[in-house]
């Protein structure tokens, strides 16, 4: 029986026979670019975003779609303060509790007259209108831990080490917000509320247990309870939190380029979990040909299965995304046998030059180069970058600290001649010093006092 | 409360008048509303006084015109954790007859959060009170710098159908020109007038007299979580000196330093806004904290390390009820 993508989702998430797989294009900024608006225009003025997620709903025929990814929505609501830019969504450029270990009153969770949330909760209700039948609606919430990064700032990854007993006063506080927050989206009509927490991959699984399993396990409860599905959106390598991530029983489990879809599959499955993803956001859907996506996705169909599995962007898609590589996944999605028989024999032409790395031997400055997708858009690459930066106001010129943003074409290039294959990543002198986990400060003054 | 004088305000054609004070810390409320009850004299007044602090010392300063002060501290009355104790005190005071009911809200409290709890005062005193709108009052010497450090400053301007921007005497006309401005540009809609210690002209008194609630502006609705309260508490007395020397070290790290203290001459009450310390000498303190400061700082601000540099001990006080 033809099913409609609502039906699609909501039958993939709860583990029941669908017609085919379900696609879900992660189109935040991205929907701007289709109607020429501007990331901060999209993410601030309710009719260019309605306009635009229409806009997506038309072009890509999704099963179901974002209404806003924003991470930074609570955070805002919440004091940090924002830098806006024309093709990624805010950075939160302020930590109100970077100086003190201070916990907020329970009393400060978001209500739906704070910061956008009136924009916000006007366009769910417009989207629930027109596409609301047929298409299942994300509500996109910050997940407790990157909230915690928001709100506290790099500080937080050394808490977990030093003060255990503060995180977990934190993380409360931020699970609080996180409730309120998967309420007001389910009371605006949201089908699939979407926990997102990135900073996840920064963290070890026994941290993330100690930490965030009761929080994560609550929450997914509590939506469960509330006749909505879930899905905990991470990005990076989430690999070894796979496990403690699904024994917190969310409905969906959505991870980016750095995961093994296959590796994953085996555990989301064990765990009745259902696995979205991992189309790379910028080697193929920014810089790569329709062909390279088509046979993404007609790769991750042939090894995954169709069963519990959603197709999808790793991530919120590049601003510049080319409609074309979007709509080609999509075809490919909606039509696999017709896509296969496009992309037989089809080998990737997209070839980027070389580029010209720095001779190591030779550095008479230390050089820490820290790659990441984009410290202005990925929570954990931020964190990473400002733990480089702290590096800088403690050595001054006596190092060099360089960003390279996998969003540039040659830095795609640059990763693979140096074999990273896993973001953010800090190297040292062009040996790799910290992968995934944000290192604390004490670690990382250690590793740099050793070459000075 | 004891009458002694007729006021010029004239009586609300409906109801008990309820008008709210609000302003960031150390900007001046009540001195504005010490100086509105001394032209209230011979009406039936209450006050609602509301501090982040333990401490009463605002309403221990209002208590002496003798009206009927209600205190409801540590936290703000428009937050879900106090509002509870407000609307209570509305209640219970709406059958007693007053004139009029004067709320000075804390510095940290947000007003735009006031309109639905007003709706549940109305709502449990069937429509006793006739809210006279909001008198929000600005330092003009730490306006610009507060913008950018606390989110509530913009909502509180945003919340008033009339603004002072009051401490004109401690700035220039440039500076004063550019506040004004930005009280402009963030509530076209209020009117704004320029005073000094909280002193309004009888046309102004007037014009506050007849404030008439309106719509806030439209700004984004955010939370503060950066504010710090430490409350220093004093075993021994202090000499002056001493006490000055510690408001000097914490003072520059904090929006807002007051309370009692122990002298060796004597009772004092501090009041320290930045440089600006003023110590008065009091018969006793108010309330059952004894010698004790309350600090409130912004999250940037070092006051910790301050109070350290100071050698005074602080104990860890949330700003507003119990954490999560």
């Amino acid at each position: 029986m033809m099913m409609n993508g609502k039906e699609r989702v909501k039958g993939a998430l709860r583990g029941t026979a669908t017609d085919r797989v379900p696609w879900v294009p992660f189109a935040g900024v991205h929907a701007g670019k289709l109607l020429g608006h501007t990331a901060t225009a999209v993410l601030t003025d309710g009719d260019k975003l309605l306009a635009s997620l229409l806009e997506v709903n038309r072009i890509y025929d999704p099963d179901g779609q974002p209404v806003l990814f924003d991470l930074q929505v609570e955070a805002e609501i919440l004091g940090c303060n924002l830098v806006w830019s024309d093709a990624v969504p805010p950075a939160v450029a302020s930590h109100p509790l970077s100086q003190s270990k201070d916990v907020p009153c329970v009393c400060n969770v978001p209500e739906p007259t704070d910061g956008r949330l009136p924009m916000i909760l006007r366009t769910m209700a417009a989207m629930k209108q027109h596409v609301g039948e047929r298409t299942a609606l994300y509500g996109l919430i910050c997940g407790p831990f990157t909230l915690a990064s928001h709100l506290r700032g790099v500080d937080l990854f050394m808490d977990t080490v030093i003060d255990a007993a503060y995180v977990k006063r934190l993380i409360s506080y931020t699970e609080a917000v996180t409730m309120r927050m998967a309420d007001l989206y389910i009371d605006a009509g949201m089908d699939v509320i979407a926990v997102v927490d990135p900073v996840v991959s920064q963290i070890s699984p026994a941290h993330f247990t100690t930490f965030l399993s009761e929080s994560f396990t609550r929450l997914f409860t509590h939506i469960r309870n509330r006749e909505a599905l879930s899905s905990l959106f991470v990005c990076g390598d989430a690999t070894k939190q796979l496990q403690v991530m699904c024994a917190t029983a969310p409905d969906g489990l959505s991870v980016d380029e750095n995961v093994d879809m296959v590796a994953a599959k085996a555990v989301t499955d064990a765990h009745q979990v259902t696995l979205g993803g991992n189309i790379p956001l910028t080697s193929l859907m920014l810089h790569g040909s329709q062909q390279d996506n088509i046979k993404y996705v007609v790769d991750l169909l042939d090894k995954v299965g169709a069963e519990r599995l959603i197709v999808s962007p790793g991530c919120d898609m590049p601003y510049d995304t080319p409609a074309s590589n979007v709509i080609a996944a999509s075809q490919a999605v909606r039509d696999p046998e017709a896509a296969r028989s496009i992309v037989a024999g089809y080998e990737s032409t997209t070839r980027i030059p070389d580029v010209k790395l720095p001779n190591y031997a030779e550095l008479t400055t230390p050089l820490v180069e820290v790659f990441t997708l984009d410290s202005a858009s990925c929570a954990a690459c931020t964190y990473m970058m400002a733990a480089a930066n702290r590096l800088t106001g403690r050595f001054g010129d006596r190092i060099d600290v360089v960003e390279h943003k996998y969003t540039v074409k040659e830095n795609i290039r640059r990763c693979q001649q140096m074999g990273i294959t896993n973001l953010p990543a800090l190297y040292v002198n062009g040996e790799l010093a910290f992968s995934s986990l944000i290192p604390s400060e004490a670690a990382l003054v250690d590793r740099i006092e050793k070459v000075l | 409360m004891t009458a002694r004088h007729e006021s010029n305000a004239g009586p609300p054609p409906f109801g008990t008048a309820l008008r709210v004070i609000c302003g960031f810390l150390g900007s001046g409320k009540t001195t504005l509303l010490q100086k509105l009850l001394a032209r209230r004299i011979g009406r039936r007044v209450a006050v609602v006084v509301n501090e982040m602090g333990a401490l009463g010392v605002d309403a221990a300063v209002v208590d002496r015109f003798g009206v009927d002060v209600t205190e409801i501290n540590n936290g703000s009355v428009f937050c879900p954790c106090r509002s509870a104790s407000f609307v209570s005190t509305l209640v219970a005071l709406a059958p007693r007859g007053f004139d009029e009911v004067v709320v000075e809200a804390s510095g940290l409290a947000n007003p735009l959060d006031m309109p639905k709890i007003l709706d549940v005062v109305a709502h449990n005193t069937q429509g006793a009170f006739c809210l006279q709108g909001c008198v929000c009052v600005v330092d003009a010497a730490r306006l610009v710098p507060l913008l950018s450090a606390n989110v509530l400053v913009e909502q509180q301007i945003a919340a008033a159908q009339l603004v002072l921007v009051n401490k004109a005497d401690l700035v220039d006309a440039s500076t004063l020109t550019e506040v004004t401005s930005r009280v402009r540009a963030i509530n076209p809609r209020a009117h704004v007038i320029t005073t000094s210690f909280s002193t309004l002209s009888e046309t102004d008194w007037r014009r506050l007299d007849e404030t008439a609630p309106a719509e806030p502006a439209p700004v984004a609705h955010r939370r503060d979580l950066s504010t710090r309260k430490r409350l220093v508490r004093f075993e021994q007395c202090l000499n002056r000196e001493q006490l000055l020397e510690g408001l000097r070290c914490i003072g520059s790290a904090s929006y807002r330093v007051k309370g009692f203290v122990r002298l060796h001459e004597g009772w004092c009450r501090v009041d320290c806004v930045g440089a600006q310390i003023k110590i008065y000498p009091e018969s006793a303190p108010v309330g059952s904290e004894g010698s004790a400061l309350v600090v409130l700082a912004g999250g940037e601000q070092g006051v910790d390390d301050a109070l350290r540099a100071s050698g005074w001990t602080a104990a860890g006080d949330r700003p507003q009820g119990k954490e999560a």
